[in-house]
């Protein structure tokens, strides 16, 4: 008994020591920049000096990612998505690995989703942006015609879309297409950085670009990461997720929105050409990140009844809806996820 | 049969002093919270959070009214063009941030 009453307080300062010990401080980088959004990275490491180095390399990295996956700006030195879009009409243009890999992630959910979130919907995509510009710039709410938004639909077939994993190349098997990656790229990259912070041996981090949040590991006290799932609007109350080693995704209509009531925002459902206006927000949890952000716009995009038993159906990746009226549904694998108190 | 009795309130005592110490230092790692202000991604301010205020950050790109009150912080004006800030609402964990992207202003809660 003596003996037990020594090991048990043994085992009992070992483990107040080893805690005391861990001298890891969680520390914060914020950047503004890559995917035109906001990028924080929490850290857990022995001095601010280190962390920086690390936030810094990750963050060049999605950089990178960002440059690759840009629809807008051409770089010299990298063949980005603005290249593909100008070129691969005519003929098969080499892109880096990460720009093929992407692309076979999207065209994935496409099919699995019955094309609820198509990255060759650029033409249509193209027709509101420039609306939300003219908005910005004057004031006044010129929506696309019906006859444009039409004729633009007829190229977005992403089958035809033809990638070359052999030789690394993306050719358009129809000319017209424009490719427009907002709904996966960001996704994408985020957990590209995540796999490349693994691979340097980082183990508590937390990226988050503009609301796509990462986890690698736990935080650095051993508990999961508490992540509040965003509000679309004031007074709807969201769940808190404890996550480790995974992503969190929301696609909402309250964002990059126009018109005098934010009526109009940036997610195109497919089938009417016109703003999804099934949901205020779907998030979506996920192993992997580029998985959350191209299903949260899929399920976006479907009507209410079909995007809650497809995303009930899904299995290890769990969902939380906001209705139109506010109410917050989860499905059964959002619970395992839901911070309980 | 009494060096049994204290061996059992040996052992219970250690495991209390145990759990005492865990709790206090799960305590001490949950306080200190504090709201830190970063423009152009260079840290501005450090206010603590549980210390009611409010404050009016101006650059040359605009304004944002910051409120830190009952242990939240959030942007409760702003003459950016698109109010995501404002909308964004009240943040107190770790894992939130508030971004004004037209003025380059990110709010995040440390530890």
């Amino acid at each position: 008994m003596r003996k037990a009453a020594i090991v048990i307080a043994a085992v009992v300062l070992v483990i107040c020591a080893a805690v005391l010990a861990n001298g890891k401080k969680q520390y914060t980088y914020s950047a503004v920049g890559a995917f035109d959004t906001v990028t924080v990275i929490l850290g857990a490491q022995e001095s601010e000096e280190e962390f920086l180095t690390n936030a810094d390399m990750l963050y060049r990295r999605l950089e990178w990612y960002h440059k690759l996956f840009d629809i807008y700006n051409e770089y010299d030195g990298i063949t980005s998505l603005a290249t593909v879009n100008r070129l691969a009409a005519e003929s098969p243009v080499e892109v880096d690995k990460e720009i093929i890999q992407m692309l076979k992630t999207a065209k994935e959910l496409y099919s699995a989703t019955n094309g609820q979130v198509n990255v060759a919907m650029g033409r249509v995509t193209a027709l509101w942006k420039s609306a939300m510009d003219h908005y910005d710039n004057t004031g006044e709410v010129l929506l696309p015609n019906d006859e444009e938004l039409l004729q633009a639909s007829l190229l977005c077939d992403l089958d035809k879309v033809v990638l070359d994993e052999v030789n690394n190349t993306v050719f358009f098997a129809e000319k017209g297409i424009k490719l427009d990656v907002g709904a996966v790229a960001k996704g994408y990259a985020a957990e590209r950085v995540t796999l490349f912070a693994k691979e340097k041996g980082l183990d508590s981090y937390l990226i988050n670009v503009g609301g796509n949040v990462c986890a690698v590991g736990k935080k650095y006290n051993g508990k999961s990461w508490a992540v509040q799932v965003e509000s679309p609007r004031e007074g709807v109350k969201t769940p808190v997720l404890m996550i480790e080693d995974a992503s969190v995704v929301t696609s909402s209509g309250t964002k990059r929105c126009f018109g005098d009531n934010g009526e109009y925002h940036h997610i195109i459902d497919p089938d009417t050409l016109m703003p999804s206006d099934n949901f205020l927000s779907v998030t979506v949890i996920a192993d992997s990140s580029a998985v959350a952000d191209g299903l949260s716009t899929a399920l976006f995009n479907m009507g209410q009844e079909e995007a809650i038993s497809f995303a009930e159906g899904l299995e290890g990746i769990g969902v939380v809806f906001v209705t139109k009226d506010g109410r917050v549904l989860l499905t059964r694998e959002a619970e395992k996820y839901e911070k309980k108190n | 049969m009494r060096r049994k009795t204290n061996d059992i309130i040996v052992v219970v005592l250690l495991l209390a002093v145990g759990i005492c110490l865990l709790a206090v230092m799960s305590v001490f790692s949950k306080d200190g919270r504090s709201v830190k202000v970063y423009i152009d991604n260079r840290l501005c301010h450090t206010f603590d959070i549980n210390e009611d205020r409010e404050l009016v950050i101006s650059t040359e790109k605009g304004e944002n009214t910051l409120v830190i009150k009952d242990g939240y912080a959030f942007v409760s004006h702003a003459d950016c063009p698109d109010k995501t800030c404002v909308n964004t609402g009240k943040i107190n964990m770790t894992t939130q941030v508030i971004a004004c992207m037209p003025h380059g202003l990110v709010i995040t809660v440390e530890e």
